[in-house]
This record gives C-alpha cells, structure tokens and sequence, in this order.
C-alpha cells in the first residue's frame, strides 16, 4: 500500500489522524460481513456498546477488527488488556474494564446459578443461560454494560473521544470471543470459569475442576493399527480370508430416520429451513438408492 | 461339467489416488517388451486391459465395462528369482515342467508394473458388493482375496450410507475448501468393525504406487489412511449422486458462502472457489461449521458414563392400580467397564470434594461431568431440560407420549451419542405388541393326496393378540379410545403404535376366516413369515393332521420307523433305516424330499430300500419309478439295484438304441425302476411326461441348478406321486441351486426365483443375513436330510475304512475306440497264435491290449495321447470330478492313484484349473527332496487339497493322513498293491473315517477283472504276485470273454 510522504500537516495537528492506519496482520474478526455475533448473548455484548459510541467511530472500529488491527488481547479477571495497530508506528494500548461484583454480589449470583443444574449444563456446553440476565438483576449490576460508568476504558490514541474506535475493535473481538465462552463475561465481572465452576460445586456439594479443552472432533477419523512393512509382510501378501470372520454389515433402513441430524441439531451457518427442507428429502432417497444398489441383481453370471 | 473360461485370470485391485486399480493375474503371459528393458519391468503374467474387459463384461454385464478407462500402476509383489509369484494353480503347465530348483531361491519384494482399469468409486461398489461370496461357487476363486477384503469395505460403505451415517461437511487443506458428504462413525461398534477392517487389510492392497515415481515400499499408505480414503470419497461421491434428483429444485439456494458452500455439496465436485472477501466469510463458516459437528460429541470417555433408565408409573403391587401417573426417567451413571454396576446420580451431588468414589471407582470432576451431559442430552429431549431447574436433578418425570418417544427414537439418539440407555425389558420382547395368532385347521379328507395339492387347502382363522392375550374386539376399541401409545393390560405394559392399530382395523374389516395353502401354513409355521398384514405374528396353533404334520416335520426323531424290507439284501445300518422312514413319511403326505447326506453314507441304498419297502407293504400295485442320473453313474446304479434289491425289475433307458413312444410307455410299465439320464429325459421328456411316475428320483441333483436350463425344465414337466432328490453337496450352502432344487421338489414353497433372491438368496449370501438364514432353514429344513460323516452319530456305526466301487459309464467316444481296440487286439492275438510266434509275443500281445483297454477307460485323449482337451470325453473323468467337487465343497482332501505318469500328469493340470486349488502330482522323476516337501505340504494345515500320485512311485512308504478320500482312478489287477496304496491315508495318525474308490467303467474289462478277483480272492492273494502278468495266460477265449463290451 502506497501512503502520502508525512507531511508538515502530521505534527501541526495532532489531533488529526490519517484515515489509514498501517497494515498489520493481527487477529483478525471471524466475522466479515453482517453480523459479528453468532449467539444472543453476543449480540447483546455488542448492542449494549452501540449506544455509548458515534456510528463512525464504530464502523471504524468494525472495520478495524476485521482487518486484524488488533494485535493482542489479554483476558484476565476484571481488566482486558490489548494492543492495536493505529497509523502510528507504535501500537495503541488499550484497556477495558467491566465493574466487578463484589463478593456478595457473586455470591447471590451464584446461589442463583446453582439453584438451577440447568445454568451449570448450559454454560458447561457453551451456552448462555437464557434467563442469566434476571439473576444478575437481583445484584443490580447487569451482566451487559448498560451505561457510560459500567465501562471503564482507555486507549493510549490521539483522539479525545471514548470509546475510541481502536476500544471498538478489541470491544467487537470480545464478542466473538464470548460467542464460544460465555464464561468469559464472568471473567469480565471478576471471576475465572474454574472460580465459577468451584463456588457451583460448593453450592451442590463440592472442589477444583478442570475444563476439559476444546479439541476439533473428528467423528470420521478410523484408528490407526500397527503393521510390519511391506517387506516383511510376505506371508499373507493377499490377504487371508479368515481375517473378517465374524465381520458383518447391516444393510437396512436405520432404526430412527436422520438420527444424525437429530443429534447434532440444526446449524446456524446456513438458514436451517431450507437445510432441513432439503436434507427430509434427500436422505431417505440415497437410503432408497442404497438399498436398491445393495440387492440389485449383477451377478446374473455366477452359473453355467 | 463348470468349463473353464479360456482365460484363467485372478482379479486383483486396491483404492489408490481416488480411483480403485483393478487388474488381473493372467494364465496368459503377457507380450514381452520391444526395445530397450524400462525401468519397472512389466508383470510378466498380468491381463491386458482389454482382456480384463471381456470377462468382466461376461461375468457381470450389468456394468459398461468398455467405458472405464485404461490405467497402468506400479505395484511391489512377492517376487522369486525374476518373476513375482503367481497362483500355483493358474498355470498348471509351468507347475509341471519348471524345474522345482526355483523353490530354494528366496521370495523378496520386488517392483512391477501391469495393466488396469480404473473404476470409478461407484463403479467399484457394483463389481465389489456382487462378487460372490460363497465359499463353493466355482468363479470365487477369479477374485483375489485382496478383492475379497475391499467388497467387506464397500458393504461397510453402503451401509454407512443405507443408514443415514453422514453429514455435509467441509474441509480446508492449505487454504482451499472443498464441501463434502462426511461419513460418520462415532458409535463402538462402528470403531471396532472398522479396527477389524484395517487389521484386516492386506499387504497388497497398499502396495500401488505411481509408475512415474521411484518405487519405494516405506511409502505405501497406512491401512487406515487408505481405508478413510476409500470409503470418504465412496460416501461423498454416492451422496452427490443419489441425492442430488430428489433436491427441491423450487427452493432458492441460501445466499452468502452458506449457499456456495451448499450448491458445492451437491455439485459433482465440491471445490468451493470464492473470492479474496469471501474467504473470511468461508473461514468462519468453516469454524462454525466445526462447532456444529462438535454437538456430536459424546459422553463416554470417563470411568462413567451417565445413562437414562425409562420407569414405567408405579403400581401398587396388591391392587395393581397405579399409583403415580406419570413416567419416569432416572439418571445413573454406568461404569464404562461394567455395564452393571449402575450409581444413582444423587450420589454424584452428595459427594465432596469434585471426586466421587464408588467401590473401587474413582471419578474426577463428577458433577461438572454429570451436569455437562445432562446439557446435552437436554439439547436432545426437552423433558430433561425441565429438570435441571432444579439443583439436583435425579430424573424427569414423563407423559405416556414421551416415553413411547424415548423408547422410538430418543433412546436410540442418546445411545448414538455416547449415553447408556435402560429400558424396560419388555420393550424388546414380541409380546409387547399388538400381533396376530393364527389357527389353522385342515380338512380331515386331505390324507393321501398330496398335502401340496391345488385343492389343498387349510381354513385359517386369526384372532388379535396383545401381550400373551387373545384381544377381542371391545377390548381394543376401549384401548384403542384411551389414545396412549403405552398401555397396561392385565399387569403388562404394552404398546400401541398408530400403524399397527390401522392394521388391526383393516384386519376386523376383513373376513375373520380364510383358507391358506399348505405353503403359506409352513411359512407361518415355521416363522418364514413374521408379519400378516402389517401385524406381526405371535403365535402359529394347527389342529388335526396338520399339527401332526407340522410336529413330524419339525423333529424327525419322532417319525415311525419303518422295518428293513425283506427283499433287501444286506443290512441297512441305523441311519439309514431312518433315511428310509423319512422318505416313507414324505410319501405319505406327497411331499418332495432332498436326501442330501454326506457322500459316502449310502443315499443309493436308502433309495432302493424305499422302493422295495413301497412294493411289500402298499396294497394298491405301486407304479413304475424314474431315476434320472448323470451318464456316468448309469452302470452304478443298474448293478446297485441288482445287487441290494434283486426283486426289482430294472430298465436302464439309454443309449441309441432305447424304445421310444408308445413302446417305451408299455416297457415303462413292465418295470419297477427305470433308470436315465438328464439328457434323454431332456430329448424324451413328451414321452416321459406320459407316464404317471410312482415316484422320480434326481441323482446329483446338482445338476438341475440352473432353473432355465432345459433338463431342469424337462424334469420338472414329469407327473409323479413323489419326488425325490439326492446330492451329496451341502445344498443349503448354494442358494440358487437349492431354490431350482426345492421347486422341482415341492413347487411354489419358495415363491418366485426372483422373491426369492431378494428375500433370501442375497441377503444371506452378499451380507450373511443371519435373520434370514434362519427363516430360510425354517422353510426348507423339514424337506432335507443331510448327515453328517463327522456326526458321531452317524460314526458310530461306520467302519473305518469303506470301500466303494464306483461304477462309470463310457461316453459314445471310448465306446467306439473301445470296441476297435478290442476288434484289433483280438485279430493280433489270434494272428499271434496262428502264425505260432513265440508265447512271449502273444503274452506281449495280450498285456498291451489291456493296456490300451485301460487308456481308453480312463479316457480317450489318454488313449490317443494327442494332448486334447478333456471334459466330457470319460464318464470316469467325469465321475471323479464330480466326486471330488462334493471333497472339496465340505474342505477335506484327496489322494488320486494312477499307474499311467502321463494321465496323472494331465489330472494334475486338469483338477488344478477346473477346481482352482493347487494339486500336487508325485511320479517317478520326482526326486526324494521334493517329494519331501510335496509331503510335507500336503500334510500341513492349508496344505493342496488334492494329489495325484502314480501308482508305483507314491504307492508305498508315504504318510498321507491329511487326506481321508482315495480314489483309485485305474486299477492295477492286484488287490495287495492298491491297498498298499490306499494305506498311505488309512494309517497310524488319520483321525477320520476314510473313503476308498476304486474306478470302474461298467461293461468293460475293468469290471470283469474285477469280478474276477473278488471270485478268486484267494488267487488274487497267493498266485497274483506283484503284478498284472497272470491276465496274459488267459485263454484267447478267456480274453475275449473278459473285453468285449457287455450291454453297460
């Protein structure tokens, strides 16, 4: 990218920053069109920013998160810290801060939560409880940041207002951070996801956990076996028909129609009517084929 | 007679870069290379493309092989000296002649290149899934093992794909995505079949590689790389393609990467190509799509798994009345290792400290666990949701309707993903259910008949049964009004599924009482047919003769045993005399009968034993009976009957000059036993289909196994009072043949050949239908008796040797050479003796006429000595392979003894191609050390099923045990030496029974010297010495006697 020589006018006005900050390759927003947030709750993360910003300096910010502006974000309990890359050579630091709950107030949040397994399941799993935000309520901090004072925020930038757009950047990442760890939030308030799960566990009966980490689930993967190479294998070199007894496959309807589907549910990257319209056809049809291939008479030449 | 294709080729192939490589080993050498000798040397026995073409377009024509494309691969193959190791038996020649020398050269892997074609996923699965599988089907052995591996494979992808165990999908490699039909294979069963597959895999299916590239056997790909490869790319290519028609092509595609992504998916390639902004977008679909699939992730991989147990409402024991309405599901946790041990999950939230212990279970992290599961399983059954509102849940309670959800399809989607599932065990049990009993009542007029007759018919009455109960019709109304798909009746819970209630209203709707015939009564009897109407059956009841029936039927032991006929001459042994009660009783009620014992276990006398019991003990005359045989048995069976049951009168149709027309019906008439051979009753049958036949009798009734062949046509169009068919191969085993079996037998029992083929023959012999197989026994085993040799039993009563003489026909061929033979040897001796030569040239005479005698029995191109070809020429040829198809088909070995090197030589050649096992061949140049090794194999496990030995150099000395069959396949005049021979099996170490054959052609001097020994047993003994010379002071007049040709 081709930028202006710097010219007198840079340090003259320092206030005024040329619209093109240099090119970095930070981390960039998943999210590169429409919307940024796949979940309710990290809609509600974002929307409760909307009204604390000018549309500008959010779009900029938007935009910012999206060409990977951002460097760095550090999560720690209370405070994020991040640094992201303006159109000055040294990155802004920016920090975000949420009002914490005090110890009594998480611990009417969390006689709330253990009240109900549900909430417990649910964040286990990834999710948001629905009603999160009526337990919060009962404490009078929301969990979402509501106004200007909920928000504490800093950015090391030029520009006098805040949020800035560079806090609008790390402000739109967190979000889809909270997308897939809602516990994150919690972290925000003051509490890390092994300090909520202990103090639920005290509540039910119980001590130290560990989260078990998310790995990409590979349902189609076949475990490996061990076997000599090719060299030493000369023996049975073609096979051995006694190697598949007691082998024996099924070829029948399935018991429960689209029990896959019904497992993994209906996803929410492509409109699930028509996912669902289509795939009610399309799977009973390919068992129909299935079947027909699977008896169909070929070997008509088997006799004299 | 099977002929072999003029080709032998054994197919071969293996999954390699998205195609699979078939090619074939080739009897054929291949053309050898012009010009200067290519790095990778081509296999020098591989099938050019165009040949594997033609036979593939014969064997299965289904497919449009001329389409497929040409292909050559590199392949590493066991490789002795310079050319890679071929079936010993695909070319008989080189085993014969190539100096054995090449054995002490060691076997390494080397690189070759050969021919193919390359198949298309889903042109794989047709050839894959069609081979056949049946261990005696004659073309098996053109597929090689490896080919046999991948049709396992390709069932296990069709499967995946008959049940729906796929997802769409996407995959990112470097930067480029690509949709596709993800298999998915998370369940135990699933891991454990596929772990099977990929210890199964062998060696040679990973050895292709590219001929372009330095061979190299350390890159061949791991067996599970190349088994996910395969079936991937199956399941992905056959979505696309099934699915694709039955798309709603009204519905707009979804817009953004989303719709890309999906158009892609059904595309015939699922490249997904987007812009440099779309590749974000892709990106997080890619990350939401992983998320997605992620739901699927199950519970199971900790001490515990948490599992669901349905309890139906309480009752109170005394008043049976229930006590809490609603249903219940608990939640346990199962340990992993012992599916038994069951912890109530209050447990679990009592415990302190994040650990429960239990017994001598320890569990990290119970409670997280627990609730994280219960999380998910709540995703898939709402009511779970509802208890976790609670702090500690234990269980949801249930209405009727979901329970009767969980036990349809919850259970099995909570099973699927890891949870263990308890139901109530009356949930698999048939009585649960609505059903329907039968009763079946038979005209008490029938007896006598045939119970198969058209006018045969049984009154059925049914009524509906619920549980263990008969229904009336209030009864299911007042149900049926309670609009709960689980109901109690009587104490039991049972179900009451919307179909099948639909199904009992059209039941009331029809006429309560109807008439089946006696095919449709065994089917539900024996429980071929498990549904009625859409309603299972529960209950089969037969009143009058038809239960008697139905109970003789089921348990032979309980049949009348019928007394030895007295005419018969010798003793029936006590399993014999019960073959004959069965067939008697078979009779009775006019049904068709399949005597299939082992070969060797006298089906020829049990016959003859039928026939004589028939004619003492039937009052009204009992009409002639037509035995249809193979050519080669004719004589077998004309001196079997003499001898076991001379009463009665035998007429043998055959040969040219046998009656025709009227004449032959008035003869026919004259007779008890007429016996003939498929082909004349194919040529004669409008004459034969005259006669109204006491009984007809197939021997080797293997050979009506092709229903369209016009002697199993023929066969069928005679009338008779009974029908019987006696084989020695396990019938049950070959399904078409025994369905062409069953309905000359008892026709229309096993509905149409096409029904048929679709209900049992695939099923059982594509994927081992065990459900099937068991119908298919229900149906068809009252109608065979097999026994066994190894059934002890049956043991018990045999000696343990047993000698047979096995009598064959001679073909038109060897009866002209035969009687030219003689006409000349006849004249040179008289010559010789006229001109007064010397005793030694007339001795030499006669010696060399018997020889050429000999040659001309066992076969023509033996006599002749012309190299040509053998089927069809020698009924004992024939005969022998006959015999040693039902040796091989039960897996068990043979010795074959000549005296003539070069017939052993061509039977060697012969077997091995007919049969597709390797045959040995031990004769006078073998030398010491190979022929220590030709013992050694055959005697080990696996070893040759078959060898051939000459007389003289295998006779003696040799321990054979492996083998409990002799066959005898020319005689030397000289009882001492052939058992001296036969003794190689039956000595110290054979553990069997063992069946001794001696070949003898019917009508020619093999049979008269053989009389004459057993005359002179004691001249066979003392004066017979060690050889054949004493034949040659046989009188002019006594020679003749002995050759000429008698009536056979």
């Amino acid at each position: 990218m081709s930028r202006k020589r710097s010219s007198y006018y840079d340090s003259y006005w320092p206030t005024y920053e040329p619209t093109r900050p240099i090119e970095v390759d930070g981390i960039k927003a998943k999210s590169q069109r429409g919307k940024f947030t796949q979940t309710w709750w990290g809609d509600r993360w974002i929307k409760a920013l909307t009204p604390l910003m000018d549309s500008g300096r959010l779009s900029r910010g938007r935009s910012y998160a999206r060409r990977g502006q951002v460097l760095e974000i550090n999560i720690k309990p209370g405070e994020v810290t991040a640094r992201v890359q303006g159109s000055r050579r040294t990155p802004y630091k920016v920090a975000i801060e949420l009002k914490p709950l005090n110890d009594r107030q998480w611990a009417t949040v969390f006689d709330a939560l253990a009240g109900q397994a549900l909430y417990a399941a649910q964040l286990l799993n990834g999710e948001m409880p629905d009603d999160i935000e009526r337990i919060f309520d009962q404490v009078k901090v929301p969990l979402f940041p509501s106004t200007r004072g909920d928000l504490g925020s800093e950015c090391s930038c030029p520009d006098w207002a805040n949020p800035c757009k560079h806090i609008a950047a790390v402000y739109y990442l967190l979000g889809e951070r909270f997308d897939t760890d809602p516990f994150l939030l919690f972290t925000l308030r003051g509490r890390t996801k092994e300090q909520v799960a202990a103090e639920l566990r005290q509540r039910r009966a119980g001590s130290a956990a560990s989260a078990e980490a998310l790995t990409p689930y590979a349902p189609d993967a076949i475990e490996a076996v061990a076997v000599a190479p090719l060299a030493d294998s000369l023996d049975g070199y073609w096979g051995n028909s006694r190697a598949l007894e007691g082998f024996a496959v099924r070829i029948a309807e399935p018991p429960v129609a689209l029990a896959l589907l019904k497992r993994v549910g209906l996803p929410s990257f492509v409109d699930p009517d028509h996912f669902r319209a289509q795939l009610e056809r399309t799977y009973p049809a390919i068992t129909g084929r299935a079947l027909a291939v699977a008896f169909a008479e070929r070997d008509t030449n088997t006799g004299e | 007679m099977p002929e072999p294709l003029t080709t032998a080729l054994v197919f071969h192939g293996s999954w390699f870069e998205g195609r699979f490589f078939l090619w074939a080993e080739s009897a054929t050498p291949a053309p050898k290379p012009r010009g200067r000798r290519p790095k990778l040397p081509p296999h020098p026995h591989a099938a050019p493309a165009e040949a594997l073409r033609a036979q593939l377009s014969a064997l299965l024509p289904a497919t449009e092989w001329a389409a497929v494309p040409d292909t050559a691969c590199g392949l590493f193959l066991p490789t002795r000296g310079a050319a890679p190791l071929l079936p010993p038996w695909l070319i008989p020649e080189a085993a014969a002649d190539a100096p054995e020398m090449d054995d002490e050269l060691p076997v390494t892997l080397a690189a070759w290149k050969a021919p193919g074609l390359a198949l298309e996923p889903l042109t794989a699965l047709d050839l894959l899934i069609a081979l056949p599988t049946a261990r005696g089907d004659r073309h098996s052995r053109r597929w090689g093992d490896d080919l046999r591996y991948w049709s396992a494979v390709a069932k296990f992808g069709l499967e995946l794909l008959a049940r729906q165990a796929y997802l769409p999908g996407l995959t990112e490699t470097e930067g480029r995505y690509r949709a596709l039909w993800l298999p998915v294979w998370d369940s135990p069963e699933d891991r454990a079949r596929l772990k099977q597959l990929a210890e199964a895999c062998p060696p040679v299916t990973r050895a292709l590689f590219d001929p372009k590239v330095a061979p190299d056997p350390a890159q061949a790909p791991a067996p599970h790389t190349l088994l996910e490869d395969f079936l991937k790319q199956l399941v992905d290519v056959a979505v696309r393609d099934w699915g694709r028609d039955a798309l709603d092509g009204q519905r707009k595609a979804p817009d953004g990467v989303a719709g890309t992504w999906w158009k892609a998916l059904w595309a015939p390639e699922g490249s997904i190509l987007v812009t440099a902004k779309e590749r974000r977008a892709l990106a997080a679909l890619y990350e939401a799509w992983q998320a997605w699939l992620a739901q699927l992730r199950g519970a199971a991989e900790a001490a515990f798994r948490l599992s669901f147990r349905l309890e139906p409402p309480e009752t109170d024991p005394d008043t049976g009345y229930v006590t809490k309405p609603d249903w219940s599901l608990r939640y346990l946790l199962q340990a992993n290792d012992d599916p038994s041990l069951l912890v109530p999950v209050e447990q679990v939230w009592a415990a302190r400290g994040g650990t429960l212990e239990y017994l001598s279970y320890r569990f990290e992290n119970a409670q997280e666990h627990v609730l994280a599961n219960l999380g998910l399983a709540a995703r898939l059954f709402p009511p779970i949701k509802e208890s976790l509102r609670t702090a500690r849940p234990q269980a949801c309670p249930l209405s009727a309707d979901e329970a009767y959800a969980f036990l349809r399809e919850v259970g099995p989607l909570l099973e699927g993903s890891g949870f263990g599932v308890l139901v109530p065990p009356w949930w698999h049990k048939p009585g649960a259910r609505l059903s329907v009993r039968a009763k079946m009542k038979a005209d008490a007029n029938i007896v006598g008949k045939g119970v198969l007759s058209k006018d045969a018919l049984i009154a059925f009455d049914w009524e509906l049964a619920l549980g263990d109960e008969p229904l009336t019709r209030e009864e299911f109304e007042r149900l049926v009004a309670l609009k709960l798909p689980l109901v109690q009746v009587r104490g039991q819970w049972v179900l009451l599924q919307p179909e099948e209630i639909e199904a009992a209203i059209a039941f009331w709707k029809k006429q309560q009482r109807q008439d089946v015939t006696f095919a449709e009564a065994l089917a539900l009897a024996q429980g071929a047919t498990t549904e009625l109407n859409g309603l299972p059956v529960s209950g089969v009841q037969a009143t009058g003769w038809l239960a008697e029936l139905l109970e003789q039927l089921r348990d032979g032991e309980q049949l009348e045993e019928v007394p030895q006929p007295e005419s018969f001459v010798g003793e029936l042994r006590p399993y014999q005399v019960r073959g004959t009660s069965w067939l008697a009783f078979m009779r009775q009620w006019g049904l068709g009968a399949c005597l299939a014992d082992d070969m060797g276990l006298g089906k020829t006398i049990q016959a003859i034993a039928l026939w004589l019991h028939e004619r003492e003990t039937e009052a009204a005359p009992v009409g002639p009976a037509l035995l249809v045989c193979p050519t080669s048995v004719v004589g077998n069976w004309q001196r079997e009957v003499q001898r076991f049951g001379p009463p009665l009168k035998v007429l043998v149709h055959h040969g040219a000059e046998r009656e025709r027309g009227m004449a032959l019906i008035e003869t026919i008439q004259a007779h008890d036993v007429v016996i003939s051979t498929y082909g004349l009753v194919r040529r004669d049958v409008d004459t034969l289909a005259e006669v109204a036949w006491d009984a007809v009798i197939l021997d080797e009734a293997q050979n009506i196994k092709n229903p369209h062949a016009k002697q199993t046509q023929a066969v069928r169009r005679l009338q008779a009072r009974q029908r019987i068919a006696l084989t020695g191969t396990p019938v049950e085993n070959r399904l078409s043949e025994l369905w062409s079996i069953m309905q000359f037998l008892n026709p229309g029992l096993l509905g149409s050949q096409s029904g048929f083929r679709q209900r049992f023959a695939l099923p059982i012999e594509r994927y081992q239908d065990a459900d099937a197989a068991t119908r298919l026994r229900g149906l068809v085993g009252p109608f065979i008796l097999r026994r066994l040799k190894t059934d002890p039993t049956i043991i018990q009563d045999l000696p343990d040797k047993f000698e047979f003489k096995t009598y064959c026909s001679l073909t038109p061929e060897q009866i002209t050479l035969y009687q030219a033979v003689v006409e000349t040897s006849l004249n040179r001796v008289a010559e010789a003796e006229a001109e007064g030569e010397s005793d030694f040239s007339r001795r030499g005479a006669i010696l060399g006429a018997l020889l050429r005698l000999k040659q001309v029995c066992n076969h023509p191109a033996h006599y002749l000595g012309d190299g040509s070809a053998l089927p069809g020429r020698s009924g004992k040829l024939d005969r022998l392979t006959e015999m040693l198809e039902e040796v091989l088909d039960v897996g068990e070995r043979a010795l074959i003894f000549t005296q003539f090197a070069e017939m052993g030589q061509r039977l060697q050649s012969y077997l091995q191609t007919l049969f597709g096992v390797e045959t040995l061949y031990l004769h006078g140049g073998t030398t010491p050390k190979q022929r220590d090794r030709m013992v050694a194999r055959f005697q080990g496990e696996d070893g040759p099923p078959l060898f051939v030995l000459s007389l003289k150099a295998g006779g003696v000395g040799l321990n054979l045990t492996a083998a409990n069959h002799v066959f005898h396949f020319d005689r030397w005049w000289n009882p001492a030496v052939e058992n001296q021979a036969t003794d190689r099996a039956f000595r110290i170490g054979q553990t069997r029974d063992v069946q001794v054959r001696k070949l003898i052609c019917a009508g020619t001097l093999e049979e008269r010297i053989d009389a004459l020994i057993e005359s002179k047993q004691a001249l066979a003994e003392s004066v017979v010495g060690a050889g054949e010379d004493w034949l040659a002071n046989l009188s002019t007049a006594e020679l003749r006697e002995i050759i000429v040709l008698r009536d056979a």
